[in-house]
Parts: C-alpha cells; structure tokens; sequence
C-alpha cells in the first residue's frame, strides 16, 4: 500500500533528442525525480567527462528540456548521460514524509462469519430438544468496506484504520406452534480493524507504474447483536424476550500485493 | 520543493486468521421454551456460530494525497 522511493538514487537521465536550431536537449526524466523547471543539468560524455550545463526550460512528471549554449548543443549526442548539477538537488523530488489515503475495500471473501438464525419452536407437548434455533447461511460480505490510512512513506510503512457495515438480517418464525405469536429475530452487525503495514517487495525505480507487496498485522473488533421480539398476528402487541451481543477479535496476517499508478497533479 | 502528484492503486488485502477470541453473552431471555434445552446460551452461541474463516480476501482500490 505504499509508494516506495530511495532518496538517496541518483537519478541520471539520458538525452532522448537534440534540437540544435532551438537548442534544445530532450531527456528522459522529469518532475517526479527533481528535474524541475529552472534546474541547472549537466551532460557527460560516456567516459564521465563533464561537456557543459544548461537550464530546464520545461518538464513534465517524466521528460524535460534543457535549453543549452549554441557551443554546447553541438558536442550533445542522443544517449548521453545527463544530471542534474545540484548533488542536493539530484533528489530534489523528496518523496512525502505522509500521505493520506482513501480505500474502498470490496469484500470477495470474508474472513469473518456467522450464520442466520430463526427460531426453531418446540413441538407442543415436548419436555426437551436439541437445539430452539435453526441457523442458515449469513451475509457472504460487506456491501460497504472503506478503509483510510497513513502512509510513512519514506519509512516504507503504513498504518489503516477499516470499518465494515453489514445489512441486518431478519427471520420470522412461529413461537409457539398452533399459536398467533411468531418470534422475529434481527441481526445487525459491523466491524472496525487497524493494521499496521510494511512493504516488504517493491520493484526499484519509481515509475509510472509500481507493484508493492505488503505484509502486515491487522487487528478487528467484529461486533453482532441479536434481538428476539416475539410478536402478535392479532393484537399487534410485541415484546423482547432475547437480547444477545457477540464480540469477535481476530489477529491476522495480512498479504497486500498492489499496483499502483503516479499521476501528475500540477 | 515538492512535486505534486496523486497515486490510484488496486490490490488485494488477503487476510489470514491465526488468532480469535469470542465473548458472547445474552443480557435479555424471557424464552418461555429456554428451559427445553441443556444450556440455552450456548445453543444460541453455537448456532450463531460468530467466527472465523481460514483466509479472507478484499479489493483494495485507492485514491492518496501525499503531504
């Protein structure tokens, strides 16, 4: 879940194209790794000899332009190695201390259960049974998941927050049988979980596209309450004879792979 | 001198229980059946069955502001 970047790389770029009317040196990197507009980039032959610098005129977050002397742009060949002068400011893309992050978290599978129940009334007459509830499947998943999280980006880790909002569940069932009361059972349940994250594979560079693999802790509080109102055909009268809550804490491991895509917001 | 960008990612959230605990407790049974069975709060619990699975899996789709 987290946008990795070394400020400590050196980010060379390559010259791409030459424009020797405009004087203009196109290169291969841009905004997004410090090669900013007014920055002053210099260019090497293969062997490391330094040729001669010039000034960004424009970038965008993966290319730039250099505007060179009319003496420079004539020893400039396509391939060439070019930096930025500043050693300073060669990682003058710091990747942010923190960023907010917003998530939808669709649920293909739960790892969180619990089953439906309706009353299961003894037959008249009968002293002593099994069980009074009958219990079928619960929900399969969460129609609304949403997550919020800080990344630490340059610590290479994060720390989220979810929330789980499940739909109720009702049943109705006879109370008693050969009588106008049935019970009505309502189940209504959410959860809430933190997690803690660590990226533990990255690809290198930062590039358009990036794939990260999380690993981490998360921690969720599930909670589900019962409630049995046994209610009247007749007189319409109701009454609540089961309250019950059930809290569930669950520790897991978390595997979070991601791809994620960079965009420019200038 | 920062750089404005925004980043939109999708993952998966695999989740892997290794660790649960369950308290249940029933504040309100006025069953006038309750006595037909052994232990009326543990056959609700049981049949509610509120628990684990081995794994779950979520999307995760993103939108981050980095500051």
């Amino acid at each position: 879940m987290i946008l990795i970047i070394s400020p400590s790389s050196a980010f060379a770029a390559k010259v791409n194209r030459v424009n020797i009317k405009r004087r203009l040196v196109s290169i291969d990197e841009g905004k997004i790794n410090g090669y900013i507009k007014k920055e002053v980039v210099c260019f090497y032959e293969i062997s490391g000899a330094n040729i001669g610098c010039g000034k960004i005129k424009r970038s965008s977050l993966y290319k730039s332009q250099v505007r060179v002397s009319i003496k420079l742009i004539n020893k400039i060949k396509i391939g060439q190695k070019a930096k930025l002068k500043n050693e300073a400011k060669k990682n003058g893309f710091q990747p942010p201390k923190f960023a907010f992050k917003l998530i939808i978290n669709p649920t293909l599978i739960s790892h969180i259960r619990y089953n439906k129940i309706a009353y299961l009334p003894p037959e008249a007459g009968v002293e002593s049974v099994e069980t009074l509830w009958d219990k079928s499947d619960g929900p399969k998943f969460a129609p609304i998941t949403f997550s919020l999280a800080g990344n630490f980006m340059r610590y290479r880790t994060s720390l989220g927050i979810r929330g789980k909002l499940y739909r109720g569940l009702e049943s109705k069932s006879d109370y008693i049988i050969a009588n106008d009361e049935f019970l009505s059972t309502k189940i209504t349940s959410n959860s809430y979980a933190i997690y803690f994250e660590i990226a533990a594979f990255r690809t290198n560079s930062l590039t358009r596209r990036q794939f990260t693999l999380n690993l981490g802790i998360d921690y969720e509080y599930s909670m589900a309450a019962i409630k049995g109102t046994k209610e009247s055909y007749d007189s319409g009268q109701s009454d609540v004879i089961y309250s019950a809550k059930s809290k569930l804490y669950v520790l897991s491991l978390r595997v979070a792979p991601e791809l994620y895509w960079v965009f420019n917001s200038v | 001198m920062g750089v404005q960008f925004s980043i939109i990612s999708i993952g998966l959230n695999v989740l892997i229980p290794f660790s649960a605990t369950n308290e249940f407790t029933i504040d309100e049974s006025d069953d006038e059946n309750k006595h037909k069975v052994n232990d009326p709060e543990k056959d609700l619990k049981d049949r509610f069955d509120h628990n684990t699975n081995s794994l779950g899996i979520e999307l995760a789709i993103s939108y981050s502001i980095p500051f």
